[in-house]
């Protein structure tokens, strides 16, 4: 699935920079707002596996909206921007639990290395999570049910829904690949 | 400060008083010095900012802006209280560039004071801010690429702002919008009903209404159709803003109509959509006034737009037309599906073509205005446009995108005469992606020569004319290569045909090159067989690399054009561009020529160059005054061609003998000496360094011997002391100062070397300046460049090493004297980086030695 990122800033500028460097140099999407008070809205409607934000802005500041992300806990990463780093922000950002803190103006490539450097974080952080929801299940058929389900549905990601192909790769029989597939369709 | 304790003590024949006046002079002029580095430093930032690899926003333009300006108050400032109150001037122009600076970042641009009319035929795009952009670019094509644009005239700005202030209707229409709810359509729909209804019923005054008849008159009479279109031009539209279709045209207006159609388009500068696009972008409604175009009406057969690259997938070789039969109307607001051509840019083939079913089409009434009518059964499916229309239109957009620099979207007809008539262009938004840098095949094809400078890469091909001089230019034919002995000024006139300049002399900041870089026409000078380009023989220029080929190398040109950056449309870059075009640039060049003075800056740059340049002056001179006599400033005796004053801030001149040289021998200030000891060392180079660059670096050579003279016609500058020096070095088109200082106390020792400015391209410039980085780490220094300006300093070193860092500085100076010019490509630049070091003896900084 394609990571999202989401970018606030006051400055509709910076939000223009911002989008047109990632819809063009990586493979993540990208939503922009300019007015930090629609954060906790379009944190309900969407998911994201970034938050971009401006350090000073009107409404929510940066680190209100780094407050707010992990008060809810929503488990985006949250990158803050600012014009000049200040040591005292900066510090109380990192008590917070921001990913990075980028001082502008910065240099194409930091952003997109920083954004993805928290993109694949972000990855493994849910990919230890599931696993973890695997190993916590109980009983042991449940776990071993949720492992096959995934398994499969990595499989066909990776060589497709073919059920006697798939069959053939994981040595499991059609039966039980047909009913993952199957449960796991609607979903898609 | 000890050398001014050592002054004090050591002076005998200076009373105190002269004395305290050099200090003062000294303390003015090192302030001057400071603040010039950290101006150029910014400057340099904000340069290297707009190239396209940072992101930033107006934020860092406006401390930048406050930095520079607090920087050159104080310059000033500083320079009248070195040099006198006359400097005084250089205030109004510090103002009057800040006052344009200021405009563009409040997007708050004065209405220019201009004719109420204006023929196209006497308008280019430097009207833009007078008649708007639409008016303007159809002036461009008419005027400077002489491409068949329609007869007409704009009504300009300053009409705008006239017919408003006779009616009085400023104050009530910006009453009436702040009045405003924004978020309420019924409030917008009724504030823009009541503000159009307060222009419709507006009268044109006497003055304005008579210049319209008037140029209106003379149109008519000199046009074969008596219909014209009108047309919004306003101020801003297509520019950073689009307002795209926001505001009226009308098409076939009968010359009895035109003042009240006039009236219609500026009331539908208040349309609820204009309204609330100009408010929710923060524009200032009282700024965009709008201009309108009077143009000969096209009876077109066919009509439509072109963009001239794939807007989704510009680097493809791809040029679309798209068409309907009868006024392009029905294109543009979607009326019909177009019939649709993708062209190769290269050779103007058709690669594919869409025909559309086309039922009606859109044309002129007899009574006015337009009209639908069917178009007959047996042609609703057929092309709109034949082969050679699509090749004649094709060929017409290239030209107007290379003379822009960047793709167009363009609006054009064909009248039944069978007539091109192209009627609006603009910069077209594409999606880019990067082009290959390298060029495959290169080696495969035969050149005719190589050498030069560039003046403004990429590359273009054409027949070889000579010009020598201005008479000759009247018969330059299309798409010319442009050979010339020098760059003279009218080769100006030309641009808008020609595909290439080669110029046996000239340099990379001459007003020329300035202009040719504008246009973005592929130019190299300094070619010095220019014999060897036959006039007639088909050639392509690879300006970029400074390497001419026999024949059209259509690859070629398509590899070496100049890429676009994907930040380029964006309004930020916009903005810094558009403030860097009154920061950077530099007009001022020779402080022999007559322009060197106040009324000639134009940019902030200029502001520098002349307060840096006056105070060394003014430093020097009355120094010299203060004596009298000029025992004070002396010139350093020696082989090399380099004229060095000489100040000495802790020396008793009696010592000197009355005589105004000092000897290499004598200098008498440790880190001068220890310098001045490197450049003795290297000596002047006598003539090209041989090895593989052998051709280029002779024609490298040549030029620069001619131009010596001009060059280093102006002074250097120190002012010593026993263990103090700031040397100030012009050599060529850049500065560097050298700042050291090498006492007992290791503690106060340092090296400060700043660098800035040089003749050749900004790429050039930053390899000159990433050698020099190179060179200075691996001697220990610590620094910081920003663009091309660099700042490196070396600090805590015993007198020793201070002596040796300096000696080699010395070396370094002569190796890589004016070498930005011949840093063409990284790979040349590594060469000399190399090169220099084995000969300084040096090793990479952190190799293990």
């Amino acid at each position: 699935m394609i990571q999202k990122i989401l970018a606030v800033d006051d400055e509709p500028h910076m939000l223009k920079l911002l989008e047109r460097i990632i819809k063009e140099k990586t493979a993540f999407n990208i939503m922009t707002i300019n007015n930090s008070l629609e954060i906790p809205s379009v944190l309900e409607q969407n998911q994201f596996d970034l938050i971009i934000t401006d350090l000073k802005m009107p409404g929510m500041d940066g680190l209100d909206v780094l407050r707010y992300i992990k008060e809810k806990k929503y488990e985006a990463e949250v990158i803050i921007i600012t014009a000049f780093g200040s040591l005292e922000s900066a510090i109380e950002a990192l008590s917070h639990g921001v990913f990075d803190y980028i001082t502008k103006p910065f240099k194409k490539e930091q952003i997109i290395y920083t954004v993805d450097r928290a993109l694949r974080f972000q990855g493994m952080k849910k990919e230890i999570a599931g696993l973890a929801g695997i190993f916590n299940m109980e009983p042991y058929s449940a776990a071993l049910k949720s492992f096959e389900k995934e398994y499969i549905q990595r499989l066909a990601s990776k060589i497709g829904d073919d059920i006697n192909i798939l069959a053939e790769h994981s040595g499991l029989s059609r039966d039980i690949i047909l009913s993952i597939l199957q449960s796991s369709r609607p979903t898609d | 400060m000890s050398w001014f304790q050592n002054l004090f003590l050591s002076k005998r024949r200076y009373s105190d008083e002269i004395l305290k006046s050099i200090r003062d002079k000294f303390r003015h002029f090192q302030t001057i010095l400071d603040k010039n580095n950290q101006v150029l430093r910014i400057m340099s930032d904000m340069e290297e900012k707009s190239q396209g690899e940072y992101l930033f926003d107006i934020n860092y333009i406006q401390g930048c802006l406050k930095e520079i300006n607090d920087g050159l108050n104080t310059i000033i400032e500083e320079l009248m209280g070195l040099g006198g109150s006359s400097y005084g001037k250089l205030k109004d122009k510090f103002v009057q560039i800040s006052n344009e600076v200021d405009s563009i970042i409040t997007g708050n641009l004065p209405i220019e004071r201009d004719e109420y009319t204006i023929p196209f035929d006497k308008l280019g795009k430097e009207k833009t801010f007078s008649v708007g952009s639409k008016n303007a670019q159809l002036g461009e094509l008419k005027t400077i690429l002489r491409l068949p644009a329609p007869d007409g005239f704009a009504i300009s700005a300053w009409a705008y702002k006239r017919f408003v202030d006779a009616n009085n209707l400023q104050s009530r229409i910006s009453q009436k919008i702040e009045s405003l709810d924004i978020k309420s359509f019924s409030d917008l729909e009724r504030i823009s009903h009541e503000i159009r209804g307060m222009v419709i019923s507006g009268q044109i005054p006497e003055d304005l209404s008579s210049a319209i008849r008037k140029e209106y008159d003379s149109l008519a009479g000199r046009s074969q159709s008596d219909r014209f279109s009108l047309r919004s031009s306003a101020i801003g539209e297509d520019t950073l803003f689009s307002f795209a279709g926001q505001y009226a045209t009308f098409l076939n207006v009968r010359g009895d109509e035109i003042l009240e159609r006039y009236r219609e388009v500026i009331a539908s500068k208040f349309t609820p959509q204009a309204i609330y696009y100009f408010l929710s972008h923060s524009l200032a409604e009282t700024e965009l006034a709008m201009s309108v175009g009077c143009i000969s009406m096209i009876n077109s057969a066919v009509a439509g737009v072109i963009y001239t690259r794939n807007p989704v997938n510009p680097d493809d070789d791809v040029l679309l037309i798209n068409s309907v039969f009868g006024l392009g109307k029905y294109l543009v607001d979607g009326t019909l599906t177009p019939d649709s051509f993708h062209i190769s840019r290269t050779d103007k083939s058709i690669i594919s073509s869409s025909i559309s079913k086309k039922p009606v089409k859109l044309t002129l009434s007899p009574e006015g205005g337009t009209i639908q009518e069917i178009v007959p059964d047996e042609q609703q499916s057929s092309p709109s446009l034949n082969p050679d229309q699509i090749r004649r239109l094709a060929e017409y957009a290239i030209k107007i995108e290379q003379h822009y620099g960047s793709p167009q979207d363009i609006e054009w007809a064909i009248g039944k005469d069978d007539k091109i008539y192209l009627l609006q262009t603009r910069p077209l938004q594409v999606v880019k992606s990067k082009a290959p840098v390298v060029f495959p095949g290169l080696n495969n094809l035969k050149f005719i020569l190589k050498g030069g400078n560039t003046v403004c890469p990429g590359a273009g091909a054409g027949k070889v004319f000579q010009a020598l001089s201005g008479k000759d230019l009247a018969s330059v034919p299309e798409g010319a290569v442009l050979v010339a002995p020098n760059p003279f000024p009218g080769l100006i006139t030309v641009m808008g045909k020609i595909s290439a300049i080669v110029t046996q002399v000239g340099n990379v900041a001459s007003h020329m090159a300035t202009i040719a870089r504008e246009y973005r026409i592929p130019t190299i000078v300094g070619v010095t067989d220019i014999d060897k380009l036959k006039p007639g023989t088909l050639v392509t220029v690879d300006a970029t690399e400074g390497i001419i080929y026999e024949g059209i190398q259509n690859d070629l040109i398509e590899a070496r054009r100049p890429e676009y950056d994907i930040f380029e449309d964006t309004g930020i870059y916009n903005i810094l561009k558009r403030v860097l075009t009154h920061i950077s640039p530099l007009n001022l060049i020779g402080y022999e020529e007559v322009g060197f003075a106040p009324e000639f800056c134009r940019t902030y740059h200029d502001i520098t160059r002349y307060a840096h340049q006056m105070a060394m002056v003014e430093m020097f001179h009355r120094t010299i005054k203060i004596d009298g006599k000029d025992s004070i400033g002396l010139r350093l005796k020696s082989a090399i061609p380099l004229n060095v004053n000489i100040i000495y801030i802790d020396r008793d001149y009696s010592e000197f003998g009355g005589s105004k040289f000092v000897v290499e021998e004598k200098i008498g200030s440790s880190p001068m000496e220890a310098f001045w000891s490197g450049i003795k060392k290297e000596g002047w180079p006598a003539g090209p360094p041989g090895g593989d660059f052998k051709g280029f670096v002779n024609v490298l050579a040549t030029t620069m011997s001619r131009g010596e003279q001009a060059e280093y016609s102006e002074n250097s500058y120190a002012i010593l002391g026993e263990d103090y020096m700031i040397l100030s070095l012009r050599m060529g088109y850049h500065f560097s100062t050298i700042e050291a200082m090498s006492a007992s106390d290791l503690n106060k020792n340092y090296i400060r070397m700043q660098f800035k400015e040089g003749g050749a391209s900004l790429d050039r410039r930053i390899r000159r300046i990433k050698l020099l980085i190179t060179l200075l780490s691996a001697i220990g220094f610590e620094q910081r460049s920003r663009g091309d300006f660099l700042d490196a300093i070396l600090s805590y070193q015993d007198r020793q090493s201070i002596a040796e860092k300096l000696h080699l500085l010395g070396r370094m100076t002569i190796l890589t004297k004016q070498l930005d010019m011949a840093l063409s490509s990284d790979s040349v630049a590594q060469w000399y980086t190399d090169d220099i070091m084995k000969k300084l003896g040096l090793k990479p900084a952190g190799a293990k030695s």
